[in-house]
C-alpha cells in the first residue's frame, strides 16, 4: 500500500473497510488470464455480509484461469480524499487499480445503489457511460435482481446477467479470457452469446432469457468465507436453504423472480455448515432464504446437525422469521430466539387476501401470543401502505390490527411470567415491481403514503409498540428506478452528478439534489410511477423471459382486484409459466 | 497452562478488539485446546499484553492465551500460524503455568520506531540533548486530567537516524509516556511544528534486575 493510502486511511472512518487482508481473501495469482473485480455498490459491511457476493466471487477463484478481487464504494470522507489526493480506486486483495482489470463485475440488490454505481466507477476513473469507456477499461457486466428492469441503467452498464449466476460468472469469465485480443465491441457481441446475458448494443429485440439452477445440491457452494477484522452487519456464516417461495405474495418481486422452489437437502447444508465453521472459526451460523420455515425437512436438517460434531458449540440465526402455524416448530429447534418477525403486511382480511398474503388475523394473534408466551423479548412487525386496492378503513384496520396484537402479546407474556415483548412496526410505501402482478400498479403519491402512514401512527396508542417507517420519498424513487424506463437512468446520472450517493443511508439522503435532478430532465415521479398501467402497455422488461408469464402474472392481477386469492403452489400448480420450463418439482401437467 | 504468544500486527489499521477478535476465530479454526471461563456463557480465555492504537503497527505484539490441555510450543505455533491472517502472523509461542504472571502486571516499559517526515534533523539534534539532560517536564493530557510530568526520567532509550527515533520509554499505569507525546515535546524543544509521523511498536518490556527482558523472556 502507498504511503499517500496510508495517509488518507489515517484520517477517514473505518480505514478497515479499504485494507483487505482478512482470512480467506483471495490468493493472488500472478498467472491470471482473466482478471476480474466484483463490486458491491453500498460499504464494506453491508456488501461483506451478502452471500450472493461469496458464492459468485469464490466461483470465479475457483477457475485456474481467473482471479476475482473484491471493491465496495468507498464512504464520503474516504471519496473526498480519493479525490482529492488523485488516486484511483483500487480493489482490496492486491491494492490494484480497479480501471486495471478485465472484468467489473457489479451486483445490483436493490435500486438505492444505483448512485452509488456511478460513484464507484468515477471514483476508478471508468468513463460511467459505456460508449465512452476506451478498449482497456474493464468490461462493466452487472447482476442481481434489479436487472430485470435494466432499461434505467442501459447507459451505464456493458451487459447484464439476469438470472442465477454461478454457472454463468463462470462461462463470462473464460468468454472474456478467449475474447481477450478482440475489440471491445466484439467481446460484447460474444459475451451477448451467452445464456442469460444482456448487451444492449447488441440485442436487437432478442429475447433474454433467465438462467436457473435446477439443482441446488450440485451447484457451486464456496466451502469457506472470508473472516473480517471489522464487524460487518451479517457476522457469521451463512448457509441457502432454498432458493425460490411457493406463497405467491403478489407484491413480491422475490416471490416471482426466484421460482420454482429449489430446496438443499439436509445432509448437504450439514456437510456445507459443517465445512465452513471448520474454515472460517465462526460460532454462529445464518439459515437463510425467502422464509426459512418453509424449508420441508427442518427436523431432518436439524438432526443432520447434530451429527457434525463441530456444529456443537455453534449458535443459530434465522434472518426473518416468517412466524405462522410452523412457528411452533421452529422455536423448539435449536433456533436463538431473541425476537421474531410477522408480517401480516395488511390490515384487513380484504387487502390482504387482495395481495395474497395467506394469513389470518386468527395465524397472527396465535403467533404472536405463541411467541409472547415462550418468552420473546422483541416482535417485530411489518406492513406496507399505498397497496393496490387499499382504502382508509384497511389503514384504519392495520392500526387496530397492531394495537390488538400489542395487547395479546402483553397478556401473553404475562400468563408466561415474562416480560412484556417489545413490538417494533416497520411501515414501508408499497413500490410496484417488475414482473409482479402489480407491476401494473400505480404508486400513490407522496403526500397519500406520507398521510396514510401518519393516519396508522397516531391511532397506535399501546405504549410497548414503536412505529418506524421508511421514507416516501425514498420509495418515490425506488419505484422511479424499479419500473422507469430509460429516461429514468438520465434522473440518475443529473442526481449522482449533484451529489447523491448513498442514498438509502439518512446521513448522506440528499431530496433536494433529487428534485433538481428531475426538474433539470423535465420529468416528475408522479408521472413515472403513478399512473396505473394498461394490460396492452409496452414495458421496458418485455424482452426479458424470467419464467413467470405475463398472462398469469395479470390474472393475479386481475384476482388481486376481485379479492380473490391464490392458493401455496405447493398444495397444486398455478400454472405460473415455470412449468413451461420443466424446472419446477411442484409443476402440474401442462 | 497458558501459551504466550508473540506476534507482529502489520496492518497498522486493526483496532485492538478486531485483534482479539481475530485471534479467537483463529484459535477456533485452528482447534488448538484452549480454556473457556465457567458460568453460563462461557468465553474464550484469551487476551492481548497490550493494545496498540488504530494507526500503530507491532513487531512484537503479545497475546495469552489459556490452554485446556498440554500443548507443545512449536506445534502449537505451527497450528496457529496455519490459520492466521497473513496481516497477523505468529513468530514466536512459550508455553508456562498458570500461576505464572499476566503480562499486562510485568510491562514495564515499550520501545517504538518513529518515522518522521520533517524536520528530521532538527528533531533528532534536540533528541540528543534531552537524551543528555537530567530532567525536562512536559504535559501529559488524558480524558480526565491534566498533569505537568518529567519526561526524561520516563525515557529509557532514545536516538535518532536517517529520519527515524527509537525510543523505549515507561508503559506502566502511573508512567506513561505515549510516542505521539515524545514528539510534540522533542518538536516544542526544537521550535518546529509537529510533522506526520508513522509509529510501529517494537517490543513490549518486563525488567529483570535492572534490564529490559521482552515480554515473552520473564
Amino acid at each position: 500500500m502507498s504511503d499517500k493510502i496510508e495517509r488518507i486511511l489515517e484520517s477517514v472512518t473505518k480505514p478497515g473497510r479499504y485494507t483487505g487482508g482478512e482470512f480467506g481473501c483471495a490468493e493472488h495469482k500472478s498467472n491470471a488470464e482473466v482478471r476480474c473485480v466484483f463490486c458491491f455498490p453500498d460499504v464494506y459491511e453491508v456488501g461483506m455480509s451478502n452471500l450472493g457476493m461469496r458464492i459468485l466471487t469464490g466461483r470465479v477463484n475457483e477457475l485456474p484461469c481467473a482471479v476475482c478481487e473484491r471493491v465496495f464504494t468507498p464512504w464520503s470522507d474516504m471519496a473526498q480524499a480519493l479525490r482529492k489526493e488523485g488516486i484511483p480506486l483500487f480493489a482490496l486483495e492486491s491494492g490494484t487499480p480497479v480501471r486495471e482489470f478485465d472484468v467489473f463485475f457489479v451486483t445490483l440488490p436493490y435500486e438505492m445503489c444505483y448512485t452509488n454505481l456511478l460513484e464507484t466507477l468515477d471514483l476508478s476513473r471508468i468513463p460511467i457511460h459505456s460508449e465512452d469507456r476506451a478498449e482497456e477499461d474493464p468490461l462493466v457486466i452487472a447482476g442481481g435482481v434489479c436487472c430485470f428492469n435494466p432499461a434505467p441503467l442501459e447507459r451505464f452498464v456493458d451487459a447484464f446477467f439476469i438470472g442465477d449466476g454461478e454457472e454463468a460468472i463462470a462461462e463470462i469469465a473464460q468468454c472474456v479470457r478467449d475474447a481477450k485480443r478482440l475489440p471491445r465491441a466484439e467481446k460484447l457481441a460474444k459475451l451477448a452469446e451467452i445464456s442469460g446475458v444482456y448487451v444492449p448494443l447488441h440485442n436487437n429485440g432478442r429475447t433474454v432469457r433467465r438462467r436457473i439452477i435446477t439443482d441446488l445440491d450440485a451447484a457451486y457452494f464456496p466451502d469457506t468465507q472470508i473472516v473480517p477484522f471489522i464487524e460487518i452487519i451479517h457476522d457469521r456464516v451463512s448457509l441457502e436453504l432454498f432458493r425460490g417461495c411457493t406463497r405467491g405474495c403478489r407484491f413480491c418481486q422475490a416471490g416471482m423472480l426466484y421460482r420454482p422452489i429449489r430446496e438443499r437437502s439436509p445432509e448437504v447444508l450439514a456437510k456445507q455448515a459443517a465445512k465452513l465453521i471448520e474454515a472460517t472459526g465462526y460460532d454462529e451460523l445464518s439459515l437463510s432464504s425467502l422464509s426459512t420455515s418453509d424449508y420441508s425437512r427442518l427436523t431432518e436438517l436439524s438432526e443432520a446437525m447434530k451429527r457434525e460434531p463441530i456444529l456443537e458449540r455453534v449458535q443459530y440465526t434465522v434472518p426473518s422469521l416468517r412466524v405462522d402455524k410452523n412457528l411452533g416448530d421452529a422455536l423448539e429447534s435449536d433456533i436463538r430466539k431473541a425476537s421474531v418477525t410477522f408480517a401480516p403486511e395488511a390490515g384487513t382480511q380484504r387487502l390482504r387476501d387482495a395481495i395474497n398474503k395467506g394469513v389470518t388475523e386468527e395465524d397472527a394473534v396465535y403467533a404472536i401470543t405463541f411467541a409472547a408466551a415462550s418468552g420473546i423479548s422483541t416482535i417485530k412487525l411489518y406492513a406496507m401502505v399505498g397497496l393496490p386496492t387499499e382504502t382508509e378503513e384497511d389503514i384504519d384496520g392495520l392500526a387496530a390490527l397492531i394495537n390488538k396484537l400489542a395487547y395479546e402479546a402483553k397478556a401473553a407474556a404475562k400468563g408466561g411470567g415474562h416480560r412484556t415483548p417489545k413490538v417494533s412496526v416497520s411501515i414501508a410505501p408499497f413500490v410496484p415491481k417488475p414482473f409482479t402482478p402489480f407491476q401494473w400498479s400505480a404508486q400513490q403519491t407522496f403526500d397519500t403514503l406520507l398521510a396514510r402512514i401518519y393516519r396508522v401512527k397516531n391511532q397506535i396508542t399501546n405504549k410497548n409498540v414503536t412505529v418506524h417507517w421508511h421514507d416516501p420519498k425514498l420509495s418515490r424513487l425506488e419505484a422511479v428506478f424499479a419500473v422507469g424506463g430509460r429516461e429514468a437512468g438520465g434522473v440518475l446520472e443529473a442526481a449522482w452528478r449533484g451529489g447523491a450517493v448513498f442514498d438509502g443511508w439518512p446521513e448522506l439522503w440528499k431530496p433536494a439534489v433529487w428534485d433538481e435532478a428531475f426538474k433539470s430532465c423535465g420529468l416528475t415521479p408522479a408521472e413515472l410511477v403513478s399512473n396505473e398501467k394498461d394490460v396492452s402497455a409496452a414495458l421496458p422488461w418485455d424482452f426479458i423471459d424470467a419464467g413467470v408469464s405475463k398472462e398469469f402474472l395479470w390474472s393475479e392481477y386481475q384476482r388481486a382486484v376481485k379479492g380473490e386469492t391464490t392458493p401455496d403452489c405447493r398444495s397444486g400448480c398455478m400454472m405460473c409459466g415455470l412449468e413451461q420450463r420443466k424446472v419446477c418439482a411442484n409443476a402440474g401437467d401442462c | 497452562m497458558r501459551a504466550i504468544v508473540e506476534f507482529q500486527k502489520l496492518d497498522r489499521f486493526i483496532g485492538h478488539l478486531d485483534v482479539l477478535r481475530s485471534f479467537q476465530r483463529t484459535i477456533l479454526r485452528s482447534r488448538l485446546p484452549v480454556a473457556y471461563s465457567q458460568g453460563f456463557h462461557p468465553h474464550m480465555l484469551v487476551s492481548l499484553a497490550s493494545p496498540t492504537s488504530v494507526g500503530q503497527a507491532g513487531l512484537a505484539e503479545y497475546v495469552d492465551i489459556s490452554l485446556a490441555e498440554f500443548a507443545e510450543e512449536e506445534a502449537f505455533l505451527k497450528r496457529l500460524a496455519e490459520a492466521s491472517p497473513t496481516v497477523l502472523p505468529p513468530v514466536r509461542c512459550r508455553t508456562v503455568l498458570d500461576s505464572h504472571p499476566k503480562l499486562m502486571a510485568m510491562l514495564r516499559t515499550a520501545s517504538y520506531e518513529i518515522a518522521i517526515d520533517e524536520h528530521a534533523d532538527e528533531i533528532a539534534r534536540v533528541a540528543e540533548t534531552l537524551w543528555a539532560s537530567e530532567a525536562y517536564s512536559a504535559v501529559r493530557v488524558s480524558k480526565t486530567k491534566t498533569r505537568e510530568i518529567n519526561i526524561r526520567a520516563m525515557i529509557h532509550e532514545l536516538s535518532a537516524e536517517n529520519g527515524k527515533l527509537r525510543a523505549r520509554v515507561s508503559f506502566t499505569e502511573a508512567e506513561t509516556v505515549k510516542p505521539d507525546l515524545l514528539v510534540e515535546t522533542l518538536c516544542k524543544i526544537a521550535g518546529v511544528d509537529v510533522p506526520h509521523t508513522k509509529i510501529t511498536r517494537t517490543g513490549l518490556f518486563g525488567e529483570y534486575g535492572g534490564v529490559a527482558v521482552p515480554l515473552i523472556d520473564m
